[in-house]
């Protein structure tokens, strides 16, 4: 049975929250409880209750939603399932099941400890596994591995039908296959709610890895030199990147603000046998920077790679020597890594080429403009790496996730602590992406944005950007225009007649 | 507006009876329907002001290229003339606020800056000219999509919207001014019919209050059902009570007799008048006692229509795809019988006096006036008295 935490309730105003501070936006659009769920009965009860009084429910696992799709919903209910954290049922006869509340971190470790495997997930420990895996799963270990999608076995779901009953469901590959695609990524909260994730079998943890960086410093960086790296790096992705024997290498740009100080790069490394005897890989990838580097040697990045945080978190300059470690103290043994909650913008492009000189001098100009009032050092543009086992192109036809041919995968973040900064950081950020991808390589009908092509592939659906709704063509930004999105509306008409799932960039049929 | 565009002939096209109507035809005949009229139940609860004769009619019309407005005609008997033209997104219906002085427009839309929501907008009327001035555009709730019906409550404190794209019931406060505050609440509704082209899910057609205005009825033309939901008044809604009509009938326009106890009801999908008794003591609307058929064969395309009755209750009009039908209603059971039919028609307004009815055709994009012989309740002569490009709402407002 569900916690009800009504408005009443002492737990409500902390709970109401989502950890964008952003939202929800205003009393208004507070909802009028929480549902806290820690089994499938506890949720399809709690479901039922909440559509049959005529509530629309949304869905919450670790609460790392970009966007205001969770806690914005004016009189609502969030259906919370982060008590329903169970990793596997015993006896039930699956292999590997994980609960949409557990978090990133718990899987890993559970993962580790009950079976020496894991998931190429992501490298926010506190994120939610329903959210996550709902959009795909990507992280440090993809280029290996490959998404975490395209490991699912079988999901189960819970939907409302037609004549609004709950319904519990099992999909797989031969049973509702369609539904079960769309929960291979399309994202959350626009079928039902997941209850459980199965995977028949999953790929083995490396026992070691290297975890290293580079530190540069803004105060003498060039135009030109910043350029230099930035395409050193992508070129890497797009040469040598591609060879199988460097899927284990994962690395990631944090191109900082200026105004931080300075900006790095860092990577987690293993072989595909999940050793690291041998580092031939990793040494030439960091020897293409040795000359670009002002700062003294390599930085050790001791905790993570930790792509997607924050650069004032992981730079750690002075240290020269790539240094070994179990995986798993590398992955989850330095903390979760969650950060405080703040206000924050993302948004995200995938790049199927290296950076032209237009691009990295775009990146450049903005990085070091200067916003009058506007403290922009939590502001930065995080480049990691894509491809490897990622860009087996026949998976864009078993899942949800279309984009099968990038090297790079992009994410714009900005965090600041102040509502009235808002306006400031959130225009930086516009004017930056839109800048970006209104160069010569964008058709002017599609300028603003990294529409699939020849240079792009689109957009995240778990980096949601309610910006993108400006453009008719937005869903073929996360979907592609190659049909699954028809396809993913198809199954929204099925399984979700009356749209009770739905946020501002859910499928809409 | 090129989304909204796409969006309004991107419907598929619809076979009845082997007949093909175009997609615009259909939508155009399904927005020009149910409550489209802004007099129809607000006249009850109004004081009578004035004659027949000084008026000003409000005609909601989507323009050609997406060039949708409301024109406004001063009219004097069967002179109508026009006095403005205002833009209005996709005015699936016009109503007027109690207090006479703005004029709500529910813009059957499915995008409103990017996000699947629809919008009321509200005018002010200029008490001289009759002329509206548009003061707000409101939101409806994410989701709340192709708006199509709107009450307010007697006290006109609140908006109760049904919204037919969304599935949904959205509330929105009405301040002093006359401006909707952010929508307050929303009742999403869940359910689907037996047409599958139709009524895979819910879609509320409309909404009214009844003649106590602590009710609201509804009519569910996705899944077959008629509700009764009480509003408080912090403005949540609560359903009362639901029944269920034919399967497959697509329940649309409503009216109720002058009475309160017994309610009408025009059926789209199946083009049939049901009568029920309606008990406004608790809000609870009875089984259908009677079943009118309006066609003797099914429509050629969907739906059009809406009904009035006149205020004495002894005649009840409906516009359907069989033209105007007029309806004898029987005393003592309030049942129905057909008088006469004739002239096409989307919505239907009469006159406080019971002498003139007024109704609006889209297809021909006309606006017609009809005096109405008291004793048989039919109608001797019709005027064309306004063309108006695809017109499918219509509210009368006598000063």
């Amino acid at each position: 049975m569900a916690i009800t935490v009504p408005q009443q309730d002492p737990r409500y105003d902390t709970l109401k929250k989502s950890r964008n501070r952003r939202w929800p936006s205003s009393e208004a659009d507070e909802v009028s409880r929480i549902e806290l769920c820690d089994s499938a009965e506890a949720a399809a009860e709690a479901l039922q209750k909440i559509v049959s009084t005529g509530m629309r429910p949304t869905i919450r696992s670790g609460g790392h939603c970009y966007e205001d799709f969770v806690v914005n919903n004016p009189g609502g209910a969030i259906v919370d399932v982060s008590l329903f954290n169970r990793s596997r049922l015993p006896g039930d006869g699956d292999s590997y099941r994980i609960g949409p509340g557990m978090k990133l971190g718990e899987v890993y470790l559970d993962l580790y400890k009950r079976y020496g495997l894991t998931i190429p997930a992501g490298s926010c420990y506190s994120v939610g596994a329903g959210g996550h895996i709902s959009g795909g799963g990507y992280g440090v270990l993809s280029r290996l591995y490959g998404l975490t999608v395209d490991w699912l076995s079988a999901a189960e779901i819970l939907t409302v039908d037609a004549q609004g009953k709950v319904e519990l469901r099992r999909v797989d590959k031969m049973k509702t296959p369609d539904l079960f695609r769309a929960c291979r990524g399309a994202g959350g909260g626009n079928f039902g709610i997941v209850t459980g994730f199965l995977f028949d079998k999953l790929p083995p943890a490396p026992e070691e890895v290297v975890n290293a960086g580079i530190s540069f410093d803004w105060e003498t960086m060039t135009q030109d030199r910043f350029v230099h790296i930035v395409t050193a790096f992508g070129d890497y992705w797009e040469t040598r990147g591609k060879d199988a024997d460097t899927w284990g290498l994962f690395a990631g740009l944090g191109l900082t603000h200026f105004s931080s100080g300075g900006f790095g790069l860092s990577l987690q490394f293993c072989n595909p046998d999940g050793y690291c005897r041998d580092l031939s890989v990793v040494r030439d990838f960091l020897k293409r920077f040795e000359r670009l580097q002002t700062s003294p040697g390599h930085a050790i990045l001791r905790n993570s790679t930790v792509p997607q945080h924050k650069a004032k978190r992981h730079t750690n300059s002075g240290e020269s020597a790539l240094e070994k470690m179990p995986w798993l103290d590398a992955t989850v043994g330095g903390g979760s890594f969650s950060g405080e909650s703040e206000r924050a913008k993302y948004k995200s492009a995938y790049m199927k080429k290296n950076f032209s000189r237009e691009e990295a001098e775009c990146i450049y100009k903005h990085l070091t403009r200067k916003m009058p009032d506007v403290d922009l050092r939590g502001a930065f543009l995080a480049v990691d790496s894509y491809g490897g086992a990622t860009n087996r192109a026949e998976l864009a036809d078993e899942t949800a996730v279309p984009q099968r041919a990038s090297i790079m995968k992009l994410q714009y973040q900005s965090y600041w602590h102040r509502a009235n900064e808002d306006a400031g950081q959130l225009e930086w950020m516009k004017r930056f992406y839109e800048d970006v991808y209104s160069g010569p390589n964008v058709e002017s009908r599609y300028a603003g944005t990294p529409y699939p092509g020849d240079s792009y592939e689109g957009c995240y659906i778990n980096y949601p950007d309610r910006d993108m709704l400006k453009y008719p063509f937005w869903p073929q930004l996360y979907y592609d225009d190659k049909g699954l999105f028809p396809f993913l509306q198809s199954v929204k008409r099925r399984y979700d007649p009356n749209n009770v799932f739905h946020h501002a960039m859910s499928v809409r049929a | 507006m090129c989304s909204i565009m796409r969006c309004r002939f991107g419907r598929k096209r619809i076979v009845m009876n082997g007949n093909v109507g175009t997609s615009r035809r259909t939508f155009l005949q399904r927005i020009g329907s149910a409550s489209a009229c802004g007099t129809l139940q607000g006249s009850a609860l109004w004081p009578k002001v004035g004659r027949e004769g000084l008026t000003y009619g409000y005609i909601g019309s989507l323009g050609p290229a997406g060039r949708d407005h409301i024109e406004v005609f001063r009219v004097d008997g069967k002179r109508w003339t026009q006095v403005q033209r205002v833009r209005c997104r996709a005015p699936a219906a016009l109503l007027l606020h109690p207090n006479r002085q703005f004029l709500y427009a529910a813009n059957a839309v499915a995008l409103h800056e990017g996000l699947p929501q629809g919008t009321v907008e509200v005018f002010s009327i200029d008490r001289q000219s009759g002329t509206l001035s548009l003061v707000q555009r409101r939101a409806l709730s994410l989701s709340g999509t192709e708006p199509r019906s709107l009450a307010i409550t007697p006290d006109g404190r609140y908006a109760v919207v049904a919204v037919y794209g969304g599935g949904a019931y959205n509330v929105l406060p009405i301040q002093r001014n006359g401006n909707l505050g952010e929508v307050g609440r929303i009742f999403k509704e869940l359910g689907c019919g037996i047409h599958v082209a139709h009524q895979a899910a819910a879609h509320p057609r409309m909404v009214m209050f009844d003649r106590t205005g602590r009710f609201v009825l509804t009519s569910d033309f996705g899944c077959d059902r008629l509700s009764v939901f009480a509003l408080n008044d912090h403005g949540e809604l609560q359903r009362r009570s639901k029944v269920p009509v034919a399967s497959g009938a697509g329940p649309a326009s409503m009216v109720l007799h002058p009475g309160g106890s017994l309610l009408y009801v025009m059926h789209e999908l199946k083009p049939t008048i049901s009568c029920h008794r309606y008990r406004q003591t608790d809000g609870i609307i009875e089984d259908s006692f009677q079943s009118v058929t309006l066609a003797s064969r099914e429509a050629e395309v969907l739906v059009r229509g809406g009904l009035t009755i006149d205020s004495k209750g002894r005649f009840l009009y409906a516009a359907s795809a069989m033209g105007i039908t007029a309806l004898a209603i029987e005393p003592a059971s309030g049942s129905l019988s057909i008088k006469r039919q004739s002239e096409n028609a989307n919505a239907l307004h009469i006159s406080q006096d019971d002498r003139t009815l007024h109704a609006i055709d889209q297809e021909r994009g006309s606006v017609s006036r009809m005096s109405i012989n008291a004793a048989s309740g039919t109608w001797d002569d019709v005027t064309q008295v306004a063309s108006v490009a695809s017109p499918v709402s219509l509210a009368l407002l006598s000063c």
